[in-house]
């Protein structure tokens, strides 16, 4: 049984029901409402993003739901995997910094496990070793803070400074 | 009202619960490798405080994922990160218009600028101190620095001082008082200073909260029952796991005391004809953890009155940790025939220290009763256990994950060869073998075999011998191994320990940490300079061949020194407190 999503533009997409259930929030609503039929809509997401997400979920369809014992002890889980990030995933999530960030936020809204974590992933390996100046440039975030506030928190945390 | 897509969101906006999601992703990546270097954890350190000054809502989430547990890799961090926690302790007393004295003129209570608040935002998100993650700390730490961040009033949840040797009942007293509405576990180990006076201050500071779980006291001999007698009128209601493993002077009597207490009845409510009524319930304790090995002035008689009512009070407790007691004095009866075994029946996790007065018997008994059941086992010292008895009780604990069979003299070979057979190795993560003495190469090379072995798909489908095997465990043969301690193992020469490390290592296995400390003469560097390519090894070599953590000793006896490969970066030589590198 088919599963329709429609997006924020009102754009719809047709996908399986095992691709629709990478998605906890979509698979308790099916499990809930049982299958009407009606398109679900998704106010939060763009059509665009929905189908960067349904091309991520349709790749991963085949592989084991993460069990709730591993999600309790997910450092654990996370250092027995011997690599980060897989090839296929590394070359998804090849987008654009604003493109990646509607990813990790519709992963989020749709509550998608893995894709959340891949994107959040991405962003980490993206900061690891750049200023905070570098930053700001490459998310284009606004500097908020007064002088006096950057000083102190230059001040507050100069133990961690060092390398 | 516009629909929510069309909502405008400020460009590059995460929520905080991303960012939180993201900054510890960052903080665990230098854990999250193999093998993780210092520098990788300063950059992941450095690219944290880099967060930090980006703007505002990162801030809040970077600072709070800096602070939520710090770790230090040298010592001129800690010594920053303690002149901070004075400074915002100064601060706050100047807020509260105090004089430095300590004498409250609590006239006027200013409120804190923003600015101020923002520089305590880090000290509010501390909640994990742990001293012991670096060799070097525990002997740096004086009172002095725990005064400074007493004085900084964290809301901590978990202090470790664990070998914080200068620690002393005064200091102690200091950070307790300070953290104890918070803070959740307490460990101690190895802080030999702390008497019965610290252990009481901290019971009376930390019982009225009730919030303490778990209290870790391993190895300070100056403990006896009036220390435990204070935990037992303090903190027994609601602690979950206690250690006082070698608190020498720690009798049977005093542990039941201490056991008693650990009742707390419960208040049930009912309703009997149509009114609202509160009873008293059964009583029943929240130990789930307690380890008393290395209490001398346990008798027979009362260590078996003891485990009774561990385990009668405590229905939820599943691990123990204690010593066999000695036999009374004159005792013709050498061996333990009284050794409680039907109370361990619920247990998953047991550690028998002294098993010298257990024979083949009880240790049968012990897998019949409790073998299926336990996922830890230790079994230390268990010199007159036969090699028979091992195997019988390695093939009844099926679900083994830790097993140390520490100076079990008869662990043989075959034994060794049984194990990596039987249901419980591939879940088995931690092996310690170490003090047995006829455990060879042969040992080595059956547990680095057992995790090349992985049963192929047409062996599963066509010999039906082999499913039945599989059927079992579900998961293909394959070593889960991740620590391996062999020290004092004098016939393992460093070829035999090579083919383990080699069978384990990634993508074979999960070996991560070996011990080979007190090894034999002949595992010395010159043997090692073999190993290599064209008959030398250079660091990244040995490098690329061990895992993250391995201990060689050099000349066992002759030299009470130690060689250590820290972290697979560089050879260190440590003598004495004196640290110099060698080059191989």
């Amino acid at each position: 049984m088919p599963v329709v999503l429609q997006a924020s533009d009102n754009q719809q997409f047709t996908i399986e029901k095992a691709v629709a259930e990478r998605s906890m929030l979509l698979k308790n609503m099916l499990e809930d409402v049982g299958e009407a039929g009606e398109p679900i809509p998704l106010p939060n997401v763009a059509g665009s993003i929905l189908k960067k997400v349904i091309e991520y979920c349709e790749h991963h369809k085949e592989d084991p739901v993460p069990s709730a014992e591993e999600d309790k002890d997910a450092f654990e889980s996370s250092r027995r995997k011997a690599d980060d990030i897989d090839e296929w995933d590394a070359q998804f999530i090849k987008v654009g910094n604003e493109e990646l960030f509607e990813i990790i936020l519709a992963a989020n809204y749709l509550d998608i496990k893995p894709l959340l974590d891949l994107g959040c992933k991405t962003v980490a390996n993206m900061i690891k070793g750049k200023t905070p100046e570098q930053i700001r440039e490459m998310f284009n975030i606004e500097n908020d803070f007064t002088p006096e506030e950057e000083d102190q928190i230059r001040r507050e945390n100069e133990w961690a400074a060092d390398a | 009202m516009p629909p929510l897509g069309s909502l405008k969101r400020k460009r590059s906006y995460l929520p905080p619960e991303i960012l939180d999601r993201i900054f510890t992703l960052l903080q665990r990546s230098s854990s999250n490798t193999f093998r993780h270097s210092d520098e990788e954890m300063l950059v992941s350190r450095k690219s944290l405080h880099a967060c930090c000054l980006v703007c505002h809502a990162w801030y809040f989430s970077a600072a709070a994922t800096l602070w939520n547990h710090p770790t230090f890799p040298n010592l001129d961090s800690f010594v920053k990160f303690v002149a901070t926690c004075h400074r915002i302790g100064l601060d706050r007393r100047k807020k509260m218009g105090q004089r430095n004295d300590g004498i409250g003129e609590t006239n006027v209570v200013h409120r804190g600028s923003e600015t101020v608040w923002i520089a305590r935002w880090g000290i509010e998100n501390l909640r994990s101190l742990h001293l012991n993650e670096n060799a070097f700390l525990p002997v740096f730490c004086t009172h002095k620095h725990l005064a400074l961040i007493a004085d900084a009033r964290p809301e901590l949840h978990h202090l470790s001082l664990a070998n914080c040797h200068a620690l002393n009942d005064a200091a102690l007293s200091q950070i307790v008082c300070s953290v104890a509405p918070s803070l959740r576990t307490l460990d101690l180990t190895n802080c030999w200073q702390v008497r019965d006076i610290g252990v009481q201050m901290v019971a009376q500071f930390c019982g009225p909260w009730k919030t303490l779980q778990k209290l870790v006291l391993r190895n300070l001999g100056l403990v006896s029952n009036l220390g435990l007698a204070a935990i037992g009128e303090h903190l027994a209601p609601f602690l979950r796991v206690l250690d006082v493993s070698n608190c020498r002077s720690i009798s049977d009597s005093g542990m039941a005391n201490f056991l008693g207490k650990t009742l707390v009845e419960e208040v049930e409510t009912g309703r009997v004809s149509g009114r609202r009524v509160r009873r008293l319930g059964r009583s029943r304790g929240k130990l789930l953890e307690l380890r008393f090995c290395g209490c001398r002035r346990f008798t027979r008689i009362g260590f078996n009155a003891v485990l009774a009512k561990a385990l009668k009070n405590n229905p939820d407790l599943h691990t123990l940790e204690f010593s066999t007691p000695v036999p009374p004095k004159g005792s013709p009866n050498y061996t333990f025939h009284s050794f409680p075994i039907q109370c361990f029946k619920t247990l998953t996790s047991l550690h028998i220290h002294r098993a010298e007065y257990l024979d083949d018997e009880r240790i049968r008994s012990l897998a019949d009763n409790c073998g299926p059941l336990l996922k830890e086992f230790s079994l230390i010292n268990g010199i007159y256990v036969s090699e028979v008895a091992l195997k019988y009780l390695l093939t009844h604990c099926v679900r083994l994950t830790h097993l140390s069979l520490k100076k079990t003299h008869l662990v043989t070979d075959a034994v060794v060869e049984h194990l990596t057979k039987c249901s419980c190795m591939p879940h088995l993560s931690f092996l310690d073998l170490s003090g047995c003495k006829w455990v060879t190469d042969r040992a080595a090379e059956a547990l680095a075999k057992s995790a090349e072995e992985k049963p192929s798909a047409a062996d599963e489908n066509t010999n039906p011998f082999k499913r039945a095997i599989y059927s079992s465990t579900r998961t293909p043969r394959a070593a889960s191994l991740t620590h391996l301690i062999v020290v004092d193992c004098p016939q393992l020469t460093l070829r035999g320990l090579l083919t383990t490390i080699r069978g384990c290592y990634p993508p074979a296995g999960l070996l991560e940490e070996v011990h080979v400390t007190g090894a034999n003469n002949n595992m010395e560097l010159d043997v090692m300079t073999d190993i290599g390519p064209g008959g030398s090894v250079s660091e990244a070599t040995l490098f690329e061949m061990v895992p993250q953590r391995v201990g060689v000793n050099a000349v066992r006896q002759k030299e009470p020194r130690w060689v250590e490969i820290i972290k697979g970066q560089r050879l260190s030589f440590l003598a004495g407190c004196g640290e110099c590198e060698i080059n191989v």
